[in-house]
C-alpha cells in the first residue's frame, strides 16, 4: 500500500479493487494474480464462446488472455478499469481468432454445446409449437445464438458487453476503442436486427 | 418527433443511455401511441431472450492448467526476467541485497586488516632475540650507514670555514 501512496493520485483507476490487486500482483503477489483469475476467467470465457461459438477455442483464448495478463504485469500502467483491459484483450485474440478460421462457416444445422448440453443449430420455423417448454426453451437458445452470431463482428461485440457483461456505453466504447456516438449507433442497429430476427418467438 | 424517430431511440432509452430530455420525449410519445408501446414492447423482449443463451463453466482445474501452460511457454530467460521485473528483486529485495553488498564489503576489509595482523605477528613470534635486537637498531644501523659514506675530514673542513662561508 505504501508503494500505492507512491504513485500518481490524480490516477483515477486506482480506485478499481482490479487495478489494485493488478498492481499488488506487479509487487510479486501471485495470490492478487489467483484471485483476478478466478473472478474473469468464467466472464471471458463466456465473452469468448458467444463470440467466436467455439467452447475449446475459448477455454484457449481465455487461458492466452491470462497469459497476456501474466506477461504484462512487470510493465503493467493502469490506463483504464481492469474489466475493460481485459475484454480489449479478449476482443483482440478473439477477432484473430475468427480471421485466423474465416474460411470456417458455421452450418445451421451444426451441433454447439452450452452446459444444458448439446444444440443443435436450426432454421427458425415460425410455425413449429412444441408443447414442452423445455424444448421450446432450448428452441430459443437456438434462435438466440443464430441470431448473435449474424450479427456484424462489432454489433456482436457491443452487444455481448452491453447484454452479458453490463458494460456502460462509456465502457464499451473504451474497450472497442470507438466513440460513445458510435456505440449508440452500433447497438440501435443491433437490437433492430435482434427484435426482427427473433419476432417468430415473442409472445 | 414522429414515431420513426422515436422508434430510434427506444434501444437507447432502454439502456438509459439517453439524454435527460430526449427520454421525456420518449416518455411522452409512448404514452400516448400504441404503435410505439407494441414496438417497445417488442425490442424489451428480444433482448430479454438474450437470456436464454446459458452459460459455460471453465473446465475444472483451470488454474492449476494456466500455470502449467505458463510454464511450458516461458523460457528460462523469461522466468528470470519475469522475477527480476514482477518486483521479486526490483522491490522486495532491494533493501536485503544492499544490506548484503555492505556486509560483504565491511567483513572483507575487517577480515583483511586481521589476517594482515595475524601475518606481522607471526612473523615477529619467529624472529630470535638476535634478530629483534637488530629490527630494533635498524634505524641506528642505516644512521651509520650514512655515517660511514661520509668523507669525514672533507666536511670537518667545510664545519670550521662555516662562519667564513657565511660572511
Amino acid at each position: 500500500m505504501f508503494f500505492l501512496t507512491l504513485k500518481d493520485k490524480s490516477n483515477s483507476y486506482l480506485s478499481d479493487p482490479d487495478v489494485c490487486l493488478m498492481l499488488e500482483f506487479q509487487e510479486g503477489n501471485k495470490a492478487s494474480f489467483e484471485t483476478l483469475m478466478h473472478k474473469y476467467f468464467p466472464r471471458l470465457l463466456n465473452f469468448i464462446y458467444r463470440y467466436v461459438s467455439s467452447r475449446e477455442a475459448a477455454q484457449d483464448l481465455t487461458q492466452e488472455v491470462f497469459i497476456r495478463v501474466y506477461k504484462s504485469g512487470s510493465g503493467y500502467k493502469p490506463q483504464s478499469k481492469f474489466q475493460t483491459w481485459v475484454f480489449t484483450i479478449a476482443r483482440n485474440l478473439s477477432l484473430n481468432e475468427l480471421r485466423r478460421n474465416k474460411h470456417r462457416t458455421v452450418s445451421l444445422d451444426a451441433t454447439f454445446s452450452s452446459d444444458d448440453g448439446e444444440m443443435r443449430r436450426q432454421v427458425e420455423d415460425p410455425n413449429s409449437v412444441s408443447p414442452d417448454e423445455d424444448l421450446l426453451r432450448r428452441e430459443k437458445a437456438v434462435a438466440v445464438k443464430a441470431a448473435i452470431d449474424d450479427l456484424p463482428e462489432n454489433q456482436r461485440v457491443a452487444v455481448l458487453l452491453r447484454r452479458y457483461e453490463q458494460f456502460s456505453y462509456e465502457e464499451i466504447a473504451r474497450t472497442m476503442n470507438i466513440s460513445p456516438k458510435a456505440v449508440k449507433s452500433l447497438l440501435s442497429r443491433a437490437r433492430e436486427s435482434l427484435k426482427t430476427k427473433l419476432a417468430h418467438l415473442l409472445p | 418527433m414522429d414515431c420513426q424517430g422515436i422508434r430510434k431511440l427506444i434501444p437507447i432509452y432502454l439502456d438509459k443511455e439517453l439524454e435527460p430530455q430526449e427520454s421525456q420525449q420518449v416518455r411522452e410519445h409512448l404514452s400516448g401511441c400504441p404503435e410505439c408501446q407494441k414496438e417497445f414492447g417488442a425490442f424489451e423482449e428480444s433482448w430479454a431472450m438474450l437470456g436464454e443463451l446459458s452459460d459455460i463453466r471453465p473446465e475444472p482445474g483451470f488454474v492449476g492448467r494456466f500455470w502449467t501452460r505458463l510454464a511450458l511457454e516461458q523460457s528460462w530467460k523469461e522466468k528470470v526476467l519475469g522475477a527480476v521485473s514482477n518486483g521479486l528483486i526490483k522491490r522486495r529485495l532491494v533493501p536485503v541485497l544492499v544490506t548484503a553488498c555492505i556486509v560483504v564489503i565491511t567483513g572483507s576489509f575487517v577480515l583483511h586488516n586481521y589476517f594482515r595482523i595475524q601475518t606481522t605477528d607471526q612473523m615477529l613470534s619467529s624472529l630470535s632475540q638476535e634478530d629483534l635486537a637488530m629490527v630494533e637498531n635498524i634505524e641506528l644501523a642505516e644512521n651509520l650507514e650514512l655515517i660511514e659514506e661520509m668523507d669525514f675530514f672533507e666536511d670537518l673542513d667545510i664545519i670550521e670555514n662555516l662562519d667564513a662561508l657565511e660572511t
